[in-house]
């Protein structure tokens, strides 16, 4: 497999190219700071970085990749603020690394697309259910559940289109989140079932299974991985879960 | 997880087969559970011919008794199960207004109640041994979308996938996941029986992967979601239905 990842020098978007890699794949990665890779370039890897909201970027990587089996858009921005004074500009800018970028590099993937390719989109608990302050974000990765259907529907049955739906994850966006006190680490644990935050590699996994054959049947699916997040009803302190291991 | 044990209900044919088999080959030891004996014993032996460790229990699986029973069984030939597969299922076709009350609770009986039943068996047993589990129910795209003359059917359909949401939040502080498939239209001998060419046709054009789903592939998400691959995903439902219910373009139309 041939696999373009946005995003991929750090969080979710690293945990699928370790993924990617210990399989054998091939992966060029594509990330406004490749840093985090530097010296791990090979036959199997390469990097181009860049701003993955300028089409030139995502066309140079594609090009740099050949035939596309697999596509991840994995960069995203969150940003979180009340909506009375949001500023529109950082609206925009979350719309257009969030949702367009990853239009755009979806139909540029898809000009050299091989026959079964699998496109791979990141999506978010918070696209699904309302979140105080996440006006921005919930919208982008709204629509990214819409544009993943629309594009299923679209490229069918030469490539399948899916999303993930991660729910809180701890990566550097969420350790930042965390250390500003946007987000309660204590209220998260207290609220997911499984008891306790989404590693990148638990997202990575599921993305593996959406690459592969394993999914050859499934198309315009938004797959949460969310330890129980969204099916979860009432909690209570009395009924908080015990820690399991992986 | 270190040893897989797995019962499969419904494991005689269809995607309980396929499941049964994709488990086997991945080096779970299978019980099927299945109404039909002698069809889950003839899967149980082509396991065992290619290597792998199955065996097949008759039993109507939303008999209590006869469930606590099998289980038992597998308990002594192959340890504790830990992976459970609710895949038993029928399909009554009759318009609603000529389904009567009998009908559907023979339909609810054996697509939902008997989904309770096992699972209770199951998830008593690892709870009581402190050893986590994972869970894996077969719903259908029509608990979501309509499927006229199979009232009962959707109505059971649609408990699966409630239930197990409930479950999940229930027992993930015991370690055992709970999720749900949620096939397309399938070819399989339940459906056999429905997909007349016209039915197929339609099937083709309605479907934007343009064909219907073969057991092995709904196994292969089934084996996923019940694999260390999934180990953070419960409560959830996985389509695997060739963009089926996602899709609501116009029949015929590049663009609508």
């Amino acid at each position: 497999m041939t696999v373009v990842v946005t995003g991929g020098a750090r969080g979710i978007g690293l945990g699928v190219v370790d993924l990617l890699l210990e399989q054998g794949d091939r992966v060029v990665v594509v990330d406004v700071n490749v840093e985090p890779l530097l010296g791990r370039e090979s036959d199997q890897l390469a990097l181009v970085e860049g701003d993955v909201t300028e089409v030139r970027v995502i066309e140079e990587a594609c090009r740099l990749a050949g035939p596309i089996t697999g596509v991840v858009a994995s960069a995203g921005i969150s940003r979180p603020g009340p909506s009375d004074d949001y500023p529109t500009e950082q609206w925009n800018a979350i719309l257009a690394l969030n949702l367009t970028a990853v239009f755009e590099l979806m139909r540029i993937a898809a000009r050299t697309a091989t026959d079964g390719a699998s496109f791979v989109a990141i999506s978010s608990v918070t696209g699904m259910q309302g979140f105080a302050g996440r006006a921005a974000y919930s919208a982008s990765k709204a629509g990214v559940d819409g544009l993943v259907r629309a594009l299923a529907a679209e490229y069918a049955p030469k490539v399948r289109v899916n999303a993930v739906v991660p729910g809180f994850v701890m990566t550097d966006i969420a350790r930042a989140n965390i250390a500003s006190g946007v987000i309660d680490d204590e209220l998260v644990l207290d609220r997911t079932p499984m008891g306790r935050w989404g590693t990148p590699s638990d997202i990575a996994k599921a993305i593996g299974f959406l690459l592969g054959d394993e999914s050859s049947w499934v198309t315009g699916a938004s797959i949460p991985v969310d330890g129980g997040w969204l099916s979860f009803g009432l909690g209570s302190e009395q009924n908080r879960p015990k820690q399991f291991p992986i | 997880m270190t040893r897989r044990v797995a019962i499969v209900t419904g494991g005689a044919s269809g995607i309980g087969e396929a499941t049964a088999r994709r488990m086997a080959a991945e080096g779970t030891s299978v019980a099927i559970l299945d109404l039909d004996g002698e069809a889950g014993s003839a899967v149980a032996l082509a396991i065992r011919h290619a290597g792998g460790i199955a065996i097949a229990l008759a039993v109507d699986v939303s008999d209590e008794s006869a469930v606590a029973e099998a289980i038992a069984s597998v308990v002594g030939e192959f340890g504790l199960p830990n992976v459970l597969v609710n895949c038993a299922g029928i399909l009554h076709v009759a318009p609603a207004l000529e389904t009567t009350t009998e009908a559907f609770d023979r339909v609810v009986r054996i697509n939902l109640r008997s989904v309770f039943v096992t699972t209770m068996a199951v998830v008593r047993g690892l709870v009581d041994a402190g050893q986590p589990g994972v869970i894996v129910n077969v719903s259908s795209i029509h608990a979501v979308i309509s499927e006229p003359n199979a009232s009962a059917y959707t109505a059971a359909k649609g408990g699966i996938e409630a239930m197990s949401r409930t479950f999940a939040s229930e027992w993930a502080e015991h370690g055992i996941r709970v999720n749900t498939v949620r096939p397309g239209a399938t070819r399989t001998a339940l459906t056999d029986k429905l997909y007349t060419k016209p039915i197929l046709a339609a099937l083709a054009q309605r479907i934007p992967m343009t064909r219907p789903g073969a057991p092995e592939e709904i196994a292969a998400g089934i084996c996923f979601l019940a694999s260390a691959d999934a180990s953070y995903i419960t409560g959830t439902t996985l389509d695997i239905d060739g963009g089926y219910i996602m899709d609501g373009s116009l029949p015929d139309a590049k663009y609508s």
